[in-house]
């Protein structure tokens, strides 16, 4: 799969200086099978751009398209069938069920495509140490648990993106490695690209950086 | 599952509330149609006379009957040009005059048990197209063994309660009555004839005794005058309680049944209750599926965020609305179901203390149901239209 876009910026954005920016307004393409560390300080449109290329948001100037359909004539039916099976999305809000557990959360998602079997379900919450804490309603989890519960559920579909919005903000470095392992890991196995936003390029192993 | 998400921001005291609203409102619309079903042909019972017709004559004046008898100028009757008239207004459909018998007439029992009853009387026709007898032929041809005769149900009951008990003799039904062979002897223009007659109908509405056309114009033209002059005029009208006919009529100085315009009044005052009635229902269904809306969009609005999150997981539409529906479909079937038994409680009550005057049911209750079926139908269809609207629009 391959994002294109052309000359890209968030309304709200426009009046900013951005000079130095190597995405806004900028013909810049996304290829699946690449992973890329997207960093700026708060505010720079980090999330928007996520949001744009998801279609959650449409208050944009320029254009982008996916696979060479320009997104903006996409319908919602397009749409669902992009987030069930070519993009996942970990929010940065995580936007988890607050009444529901853990494991319901997940379940939510994997039920639409059933991409993962209940064992595997089991064995990534286990890969990030939540197993204990899966039936705790999210509410009560630590955003650092949220975090990994977002995760494995991100997983649960199959993709050829994964965006990861400042998706290890509240994990240790221990954590960061292994859940960035195990996304990298299922990534690999569908030749899927990763993008992922940052405060700052601290993260190794990326195969492109790029300043917001 | 997705209900797990939402039902935390749902109150099952509003849509308890928003199903009685709906019980009431549905139980009264079904209710009125089985009434209006049941008691309309009440007021529309099978009469040969229609109540459409309206029958017209002059005044009888006051002096006609004695100095000026013979007066052609003062008899009550029709002329050419005022039926010409009558038939140009727009309120009168079809117009046909009675005719008269213009001979000397008198009937004999020609049964053993009721021997020696015998009454002068007179006959009057009208085109048969205005007799609506049920399962009989009205028509007559000389070679036809008896001439088929229409009663007044009045002259029935003045026999069996007037004159069989003051002369001790049987009483008669309907049913009887038509069993009755009668000899009728026919005098005029020097000539007589008999001919057997039979009684196949009373009328409540009808006020003469009414045989085929065919006979008269044949007895007509033998024993009296072929053209006799017309006295009564039946009209075809679609309403017969219209105010601007009956001016009219009186403005001409003619006379009508007033009798049979009473049937019509009282349909029209029923038609126009069961409309009242039929309108309240609706109106409080429509509130009903108002709240429903309303209660819907309250709840997907304080799902909002949730909404946005299932839409950001891949969840369509339709799945969202889909639970929603559901509510919605099992809301209305335990409507429809609860509604029956308002429905067959007070219908079989009425129908037990009305016994006397109700007939068999004419449209039978699923007919009723499957309507009101439907109406719930679209009801749940524009409600889940609408919450599909709004969830769009989130």
């Amino acid at each position: 799969m391959k994002i294109q876009l052309k000359h890209i910026i968030p309304s709200p954005l426009t009046e900013l200086p951005l000079q130095d920016s190597q995405l806004w307004r900028r013909d810049i393409s996304f290829e699946s099978n690449t992973t890329y560390l997207i960093y700026a300080p708060s505010g720079k449109g980090k999330t928007s751009l996520l949001h744009i290329m998801y279609g959650l948001r449409h208050d944009y100037d320029g254009q982008f398209s996916i696979d060479n359909d320009n997104a903006g004539h996409l319908d919602h039916k397009a749409w669902v069938n992009i987030r069930k099976h070519h993009i996942s999305l970990v929010p940065q809000g995580l936007w988890l069920f607050d009444n529901l557990s853990g494991i319901e959360n997940i379940r939510i998602k994997n039920r639409l495509t059933n991409h993962f079997s209940e064992t595997e379900i089991q064995t990534s919450l286990d890969v990030c140490d939540m197993t204990e804490h899966q039936h705790k309603p999210a509410n009560i989890l630590s955003f650092g648990q949220k975090q990994r519960i977002a995760i494995v559920r991100a997983l649960c579909q199959p993709f050829d993106f994964i965006f990861l919005d400042e998706a290890f903000s509240h994990l240790d470095n221990k954590n960061t490695e292994i859940v960035f392992e195990m996304i990298k890991n299922r990534a690999e196995k569908q030749h899927a690209g990763i993008i992922l936003t940052s405060l700052s390029p601290t993260a190794d192993g990326f195969d492109k950086l790029m300043k917001l | 599952m997705i209900w797990n998400i939402l039902k935390q921001e749902f109150k099952i005291h509003q849509i308890i509330i928003i199903a009685l609203v709906m019980f009431a409102g549905f139980s009264i619309i079904i209710l009125a149609a089985r009434f209006y079903t049941d008691i309309r042909p009440v007021f529309t019972s099978h009469d040969l006379w229609q109540t459409e017709h309206l029958v017209i004559s002059k005044d009888v004046a006051p002096l006609s009957t004695t100095g000026q008898l013979f007066s052609d100028k003062e008899k009550p009757t029709f002329s050419k040009q005022e039926i010409e008239a009558l038939r140009r207004q727009p309120f009168i459909s079809d117009l046909a005059a009675f005719t008269p018998s213009s001979f000397e007439a008198r009937v004999y029992t020609a049964s053993e048990k009721l021997k020696g009853f015998y009454s002068d009387l007179f006959f009057e026709s009208v085109p048969s197209r205005y007799v609506d007898l049920k399962d009989q032929e009205w028509h007559w041809s000389p070679s036809d063994k008896y001439i088929p005769i229409v009663l007044p149900k009045t002259y029935l009951n003045l026999y069996n309660f007037g004159f069989a008990t003051a002369q001790n003799l049987p009483q008669i039904s309907e049913e009887a009555a038509s069993l009755i062979p009668f000899r009728v002897v026919v005098k005029g223009n020097g000539k007589q004839g008999e001919f057997l007659a039979r009684i196949v109908g009373f009328s409540d509405r009808l006020n003469t005794i009414l045989v085929p056309q065919e006979f008269l114009t044949y007895a007509n033209s033998k024993y009296g005058v072929p053209d006799p002059p017309v006295s009564r005029l039946i009209l075809l009208t679609p309403d017969p309680s219209d105010t601007e006919l009956l001016e009219f009529i009186k403005s001409k100085g003619y006379d009508y049944n007033s009798e049979q315009l009473k049937s019509g009044k009282a349909r029209l005052l029923l038609n126009t209750a069961t409309l009242v009635v039929v309108v309240t229902g609706l109106f409080i269904s429509l509130l009903a599926l108002w709240m429903f809306v309303l209660s819907s969009q309250l709840l997907l609005q304080k799902n909002k965020t949730n909404i946005h999150h299932l839409i950001a997981l891949g969840y369509s539409h339709r799945q969202i609305v889909k639970p929603f529906s559901q509510l919605n479909i099992i809301t209305c079937i335990l409507v429809f179901l609860l509604s029956l038994i308002p429905y067959f409680l007070v219908s079989n009550a009425y129908r037990e203390a009305l016994k006397s005057i109700l007939g068999e049911k004419s449209v039978p209750d699923f007919q009723i149901l499957s309507c009101g079926m439907l109406l719930l139908a679209v009801f749940t269809i524009i409600n889940i239209i609408n919450t599909y609207k709004a969830v769009k629009r989130l």
